[in-house]
């Protein structure tokens, strides 16, 4: 038979299934070249894992796919180590951070509210600016202009504040305190939400730290792997709620997904793949949010002291 | 095993059972199980165990009947219902209830109201109306509404078992009943409750019960992850690396 019993979930679920969905979400993810967590966490809240446990698990499995993503852009020297330990220093605080406000809401029983709103708000603010730079390349490309993006160099207010340090690969001479932030927030978002948290800090970190593009997604792959790993390890200790066997069931429908997709992605044009992963991104964020304000089927819930399921 | 050989094994069980039971005080009720023990592992999706027995057969007018009711192990739990605050829906009421069964299922040979009327079942805190009732009865701050709510929750997971099973009654004297055990069900003792009704009345009860446990790695893992959580997590996160790692070598392109 093809049922597994998850030991922390303390549900049983269907192999095929797990395996299916870790796949079509690796697939997404190789194609968008997104982590895919914030398709994934809804999902297996949705067949049934209690979200305390989909939240955990999740970030247990972009270790995986991060670490092997990130490997590839290391091998090719396409990783700023330093700017990339900055953003982790501040990413291990902010997911410090996250589990422990995560712990503190179990117990007042309002965590799946902490983990709507914040996926709500997050995937409308970013799909729709997402949305809307897709549409202006989708225009610009058409008109036969690429999109160009501000170069480093420029200054900006970003550029006035104190603790600079040499970040040599990435040609920048930068505070620390905007990479420590921005570590930070995603952190905490990966902490609260399951995520690794790319699709924030790639668009800040070409945008508001002006790193180049060609170290942009290794570098953001790096942080992503340290700082989901701490993210699992903060879970497992703080709330018991990393299954590690549904964390490896989703892990190898991911990575061989992620091939997939990776091949496909090369078949369609980046304006378009972004067009698509924007109405995605939107599509999830709506579907929740509706969640949130229709009345649900059942008003009650059970929530068991001791383990919090 | 195969069901006959199950039934004529459970034959021969009887047959010990009831030489060595009429030649002790005579006892009108004796009961065994398929297992003792249901072990939790990698496949597990349910379970389902037999629970047989034998009834003496009292006065040729008397109308024996057999209730068993199954009580899993307790658990505290938080009961939240939801309101509509600021637009949408949030967890606003919650009631705290202790000593919850984490699983109830009554089986009888026939209707619970054809059996016994209200008030005997309730005294034996037979069904799970009753079981409600005894909860309030404990936790005085539950309203009725919070009570139906645990009821429905419980029997929406199958682990409150409403609509009496059959237990099958053989020429008034053997006795047997399937249960199916979901698989969300809890670590820990079962305990059997056979009630033997006569005419309305009990007149006999007896004990039995059962362990449900995780075992092989299922087991490893549940322990290591509430006993030792951060070498789990640490076992969690040199997983990702490695699987990371390896579809990185043997599946990425060069």
């Amino acid at each position: 038979m093809f049922q597994i019993y998850l030991p922390i979930a303390e549900i049983s679920a269907n192999i095929m299934v797990l395996m299916g969905m870790g796949g079509m979400v690796g697939f997404m993810s190789g194609l968008f070249g997104v982590g895919g967590g914030f398709l994934m966490t809804p999902l297996l809240i949705f067949i049934g894992i209690p979200p305390a446990v989909a939240v955990a698990t999740e970030a247990n499995q972009i270790v995986a796919s991060s670490v092997s993503g990130g490997l590839a852009y290391f091998q090719r020297r396409a990783v700023d180590i330093k700017m990339g330990t900055v953003l982790m220093l501040g990413g291990l605080a902010g997911s410090y951070s996250g589990v422990q406000l995560f712990k503190f809401l179990r117990t007042l029983g309002q965590v799946d509210l902490l983990i709507s709103v914040s996926y709500v708000i997050f995937l409308t603010a970013i799909g729709s600016l997402m949305l809307r730079e897709s549409i202006m390349a989708l225009r610009a490309a058409r008109a036969g202009q690429p999109l160009v993006v501000r170069r480093p160099g420029q200054h900006t207010w970003v550029q006035g504040l104190p603790f600079r340090m040499r970040f040599k690969q990435s040609r920048l001479y930068i505070s620390v305190i905007p990479p420590i932030v921005i570590g930070f927030l995603v952190g905490v978002l990966s902490a609260i939400m399951g995520v690794g948290g790319g699709f924030i800090m790639v668009p800040a970190m070409i945008y508001i730290l002006k790193i180049p593009t060609n170290v942009v997604i290794g570098t953001s792959l790096y942080q992503i792997a340290f700082v989901t790993a701490s993210v699992t390890v903060f879970h497992a200790v703080e709330n018991q709620t990393v299954d590690i066997v549904l964390a490896i069931l989703l892990m190898i429908g991911g990575v061989i997904g992620a091939q997939f997709g990776a091949r496909a992605g090369q078949y369609l044009r980046g304006e378009q793949l972004r067009a698509l992963l924007a109405f995605i991104v939107l599509g999830v964020g709506f579907k929740l949010f509706i969640d949130l304000i229709t009345r649900p089927g059942e008003l009650f819930s059970i929530t068991r002291l001791g383990t919090g399921l | 095993m195969s069901r006959t050989r199950l039934t004529r094994a459970c034959f021969g069980a009887l047959a010990v059972l009831l030489s060595q039971q009429l030649s002790a005080a005579a006892a009108d009720l004796v009961a065994d199980l398929s297992k003792n023990r249901v072990a939790i592992r990698a496949n597990f999706s349910g379970d389902r165990i037999l629970l047989f027995g034998a009834i003496a057969p009292g006065r040729p007018d008397s109308n024996r009947q057999v209730i068993a009711t199954i009580e899993g192990p307790s658990q505290n739990i938080m009961l939240r219902k939801k309101a509509r605050t600021g637009g949408i829906w949030v967890n606003r009421g919650a009631v705290r209830i202790d000593n919850v069964p984490s699983y109830y299922a009554v089986m009888s040979s026939a209707p619970l109201l054809e059996i016994a009327n209200r008030d005997t079942l309730s005294a034996n805190g037979i069904g799970a109306r009753n079981l409600a009732t005894r909860l309030q009865e404990q936790n005085p701050d539950i309203s009725a509404a919070y009570a139906e709510a645990l009821l429905r929750l419980k029997r929406d997971q199958k682990l409150y078992t409403d609509a009496p099973a059959l237990v099958d009654i053989t020429e008034a004297r053997l006795f047997r009943t399937e249960i199916d055990l979901p698989s969300g069900i809890m670590i820990g003792t079962y305990n059997i409750t056979y009630f033997l009704i006569e005419n309305g009345r009990v007149i006999e009860t007896r004990r039995g019960n059962f362990e449900v446990d995780v075992v092989g790695l299922e087991q490893f893992l549940y322990s290591t992850a509430h006993r030792q959580p951060f070498l789990y997590g640490l076992l969690g996160v040199f997983l990702a690396c490695g699987m990371g790692w390896a579809a990185a070598r043997f599946l990425g392109r060069s």
